[in-house]
């Protein structure tokens, strides 16, 4: 209103106005949101685990246990002294898991607090019965996140993963975490696999899962204790097995290592791992290392329309040991030797990956339905609904080809 | 639960009383569509606390528009 | 808060109006728009977004059309100079309601987000409230400070998608976009009916913002409203490009509001972690715009069909009736689904599209045209307007010309 209007009766600027105003800013400001919502840090039990076995007494279905940290014998043991576990589990049993974790309230002084959660454990008889249940809480609870990382066990219990202490990590999760990275970067024969790569391979193309498998080797009991990390080497600690297969989320079979990393070859999913070859000229082994691995798909189909899988890995590397006179690596010759040697080992790896998972244990973890349905759909549209009986029978072929790169920072060996 | 309701209507009532008193004549229509719509929306909320069924808005567009949303719905559904 | 604020700010510019019809259609478009394409367009989602930007086009063509046709009124006003007095005002009433649900819709979609993700003990009314104190308070200061804000949050939005887009490139992956149009053209086509219900059928909240312009910005109207149109396009393809090529098809069409769960997994060198609260904050931004849009439109139309000197009355009423309406309007999370990915587009074209286009047809056929100065609302002023009622007739002088203010 340009000037010269009426003055309004409530003038913004006179003082009842003021007054009323500040008097309703107070109001609200006593209703602050989110108090309802309010969690003080030290009422919350972070959970750093979760862990999932089937009930043994058999009456619940599951029983769940929750590795939960506690902060002050943490920061006890960061200051030198040693003051005890540096975490603690809590078990219960119930039919579905939510209902057990809410159980639990009935042992912790404190509400469970899940979004720190980094790693779910399997055990072996939860696993046999199948997966895809267990992950939907994780997937429907804004809590949880999904990309952490999902381990199955191997002739032990989740419960007693769980209750493991470890020597290199203070918290016992980040052991067995982090042992996945170094091993997928290391050695190849597992890979990291995270809750959201299970929830995506339910889509089209019935892809079957594979998990990371962990086992303890030595005395079970000292394991819980904190003596356990006092001596050295611990008297029990926990060893990454290889990849464990599942049909339809129930867990069929564990893999032999040298399929293992075949698998890891077809997926794409080596970082870096060694080739022991024997030398072709002497008695004695000499080793590839692997730095960048690549794999890849093509689809072809054969007269009667039935696809074949055509896998070609690419892979470089050089020679890092040699244990074998009499191999010269700085002719070109024998590093190209060398390298149709390491192809026609990873050729032989692959292979038997293959054979034990399509013609043994009939399962498609390969993914070879879902590259059949990307790349090549029209042919997927037909086998869709048959698939696990086609699948067995398809035909692959799988090629590989390696570079040598060089010989490390020495070129012939003292070995002469 | 009814004497929330009466306090309610009461300072409902007062407040009604103070403003058609305070207004200037000009503002009165205004003043009285905007107590339309303030009644309204009171009695809506009264209505939702005592949990009386209110019919729901969306209901109604959904029985006004089914003859032509049934149709492209069967058509977008049928290839999923 | 001066003397007189908000009185006497009725003029945006052009670049302002693009800018709020960007935030409005990004406002409900990014909060469940990609997952609703996604569910019926699966990979394909992309071409939809595509398929839908000439739709857009065409659309804010119609209501320049109309603009051109009454560069001062708004449709609650030119309604009733075309069809007459008492069937304008049954038109009016029609989007009033469609305002309305529509309004309540927006606020009960972000409070169920809220709920949902950040704060679930919180109770919904308490939610509800504190934001529409807010837009009451931003609604009754008026256009241009609500153009102003959108501005602000404009720079922001797009700065903080940038960060996003960037950061998820390494997760990206081609394959999820294969096969390529597996079940052919139609899915695609298909997947354009939810573009249509929001954000494009509620595009109708430009008529009541068109005659706001300054004059002196009119001719760059036309191109500033491409720009917005073709920076929509791009934003929601670009959306749900990330969202396909970092989740998946399968793993996208589960969740509610996928961009959010796409955006949790942001994890640069466990530097960059747990960023996904930026992109609520910038939601709660963008649907506040969206918000405060529609119940000004609502307010600005209610009061111009009553014929009311201003529409300041008439906002805190509402804000009275859509809080409980928003709680009433969804019994449950199934029920909201279905509403809003069936129901609502018919609704909404109907109100937004085929409803305008027929008045264009009408006044073309009548040859209507007005340039009177309808600058909203007719004070009955004893100053200058001799014969008072109906805007000062044929004067084409802008707003400079009467009293100014929508206030």
């Amino acid at each position: 209103m340009s000037g010269g209007a009426r003055k309004p009766r409530l003038r913004p600027d006179s003082l009842g106005v003021k007054l009323a105003l500040l008097a309703v800013l107070c109001g609200t400001m006593s209703l602050l949101g989110g108090c309802w919502d309010q969690r003080y840090l030290d009422k919350l039990g972070v959970v750093m685990a979760l862990g999932i076995d089937a009930d043994p007494t058999g009456k619940q279905e599951f029983l769940v246990t929750v590795q939960v940290v506690l902060p002050q014998n943490v920061a006890a043991e960061s200051k030198g002294g040693l003051g005890g576990a540096p975490v603690t589990t809590f078990s219960e049993a119930g039919k579905t898991l939510f209902e057990a974790l809410r159980k639990m309230s009935s042992k912790t002084s404190r509400r469970l607090f899940f979004s720190h959660t980094q790693l779910v454990v399997i055990g072996e008889s939860a696993a046999r019965k199948g997966i895809y249940p267990l992950v939907d809480l994780i997937e429907r609870n804004p809590d949880i996140r999904s990309d952490i990382s999902i381990v199955c066990t191997r002739g032990i219990k989740a419960q007693q993963l769980l209750q493991m202490t470890t020597q290199m990590e203070n918290i016992p999760v980040n052991q067995f975490r982090e042992m996945l990275d170094v091993n997928q970067s290391a050695y190849g024969t597992n890979y990291a696999v995270y809750v959201k790569d299970i929830i995506r391979i339910r889509g089209k193309g019935q892809k079957q899962a594979v998990l990371p498998s962990i086992r303890a080797d030595g005395d079970k009991l000292t394991g819980r204790t904190v003596d356990n990390v006092s001596q050295i080497p611990p008297a029990e600690i926990p060893v990454l097995s290889t990849m464990a297969v599942f049909r339809e989320g129930k867990l069929v079979d564990y893999l032999k290592p040298k399929e293992s990393r075949g698998l890891s070859w077809l997926h794409d999913k080596v970082k870096s791992t060694v080739i022991n070859l024997a030398c072709p000229q002497a008695d004695g082994y000499l080793v590839v290392e692997v730095q960048e691995a690549s794999t890849g798909y093509k689809i072809k189909s054969d007269e009667e329309g039935m696809p074949v899988v055509n896998a070609e890995i690419r892979l470089t590397g050089s020679v890092q040991e040699i244990m074998c006179p009499d191999l010269d690596v700085m002719n070109e010759g024998v590093l190209n030797n060398i390298g149709e040697l390491a192809a026609k080992a990873v050729k032989d790896e692959a292979e038997a990956a293959i054979i034990r998972l399509q013609k043994k244990l009939r399962t498609d973890a390969l993914g070879w339905g879902k590259e059949i349905y990307l790349k090549a759909p029209s042919i997927w549209k037909r086998i869709e609904d048959d698939w696990p009986d086609v699948f067995p029978r398809v035909n692959s072929t799988v090629t590989c080809n390696v570079k040598i790169a060089g010989s490390g920072t020495r070129g012939e060996s003292i070995l002469k | 639960m009814q004497a929330s309701i009466g306090i309610v209507l009461l300072a409902a009532g007062i407040g009604t009383l103070i403003w058609i008193r305070n207004g200037a004549k000009r503002q009165m229509k205004e003043r009285a569509w905007a107590l339309l719509l303030l009644a309204a929306g009171t009695a809506l909320a009264v209505c939702l606390q005592m949990r009386v069924p209110v019919p729901n808005p969306a209901d109604a567009v959904s029985a006004v528009f089914a003859p032509i949303y049934k149709p492209i719905i069967g058509w977008i559904e049928e290839g999923k | 808060m001066g003397k007189y604020a908000g009185i006497n700010n009725t003029m945006i510019s052009s670049g302002q109006c693009a800018k709020i019809l960007f935030l409005f259609a990004l406002g409900s478009a990014a909060l469940i728009l990609p997952t609703a394409v996604t569910v019926i367009a699966k990979q394909d989602a992309w071409i939809s977004m595509l398929l839908a930007g000439p739709i857009n086009y065409f659309v804010v063509m119609i209501y320049l059309a109309l603009a051109d046709r009454f560069p001062n009124l708004t449709l609650a006003q030119y309604s009733e100079k075309v069809i007459g007095t008492w069937a304008g005002k049954a038109f009016t009433l029609t989007f009033v309601f469609f305002m309305l649900l529509l309004s309540a819709l927006v606020l009960r979609n972000i409070s169920d987000f809220i709920t949902l993700s950040v704060l679930p003990l919180t109770p919904l009314w308490f939610i509800n409230v504190t934001f529409m104190v807010v837009i009451i308070y931003g609604v009754y200061l008026g256009i241009e400070t609500i153009a102003r804000t959108g501005e602000i949050i404009f720079s922001w939005g797009m700065f903080v998608m940038t960060i996003l887009v960037f950061a998820l490139f390494s997760q990206f992956n081609f394959h999820n976009f294969e096969p390529f149009l597996y079940e052919g053209w139609m899915r695609p086509v298909k997947g354009i009916y939810p573009i249509l219900g929001f954000p494009i059928g509620e595009f109708v909240f430009l008529t009541a913002i068109l005659p706001l312009i300054k004059q002196e910005d009119r001719q760059k109207l036309r191109k500033h409203l491409k720009l917005s149109v073709v920076l929509i396009s791009t934003m929601s393809i670009l959306m749900v490009v990330f969202l396909l090529g970092v989740m998946g098809v399968y793993e996208a069409s589960r969740s509610p509001f996928a961009i959010y769960d796409m955006v949790k997994y942001i994890n640069i060198e466990e530097i960059l972690v747990r960023v996904e609260v930026l992109v609520a904050v910038i939601w709660v931004g963008t649907v506040f715009m969206k918000l405060a849009l529609c119940v000004y439109t609502l307010s600005v139309m209610s009061a111009q069909m009553l014929k009311l000197a201003t529409y300041r009355p008439l906002v805190a009423p509402y804000a009275f009736i859509i809080v409980p309406l928003s709680m009433i309007v969804y019994r449950n999370n199934a029920h909201a689904n279905h509403f809003a990915m069936e129901v609502w587009t018919v609704y909404s074209v109907f109100q937004g599209v085929v409803l305008p286009l027929g008045l264009l047809l009408v006044a073309v056929i009548r040859g209507k045209k007005d340039f009177s100065d309808g600058s909203f609302p007719e004070p009955k002023k004893v100053e200058k307007k001799a014969g008072g009622e109906k805007g000062a007739g044929g004067t084409s002088g802008g707003a400079a010309g009467g009293d100014p203010s929508p206030a």
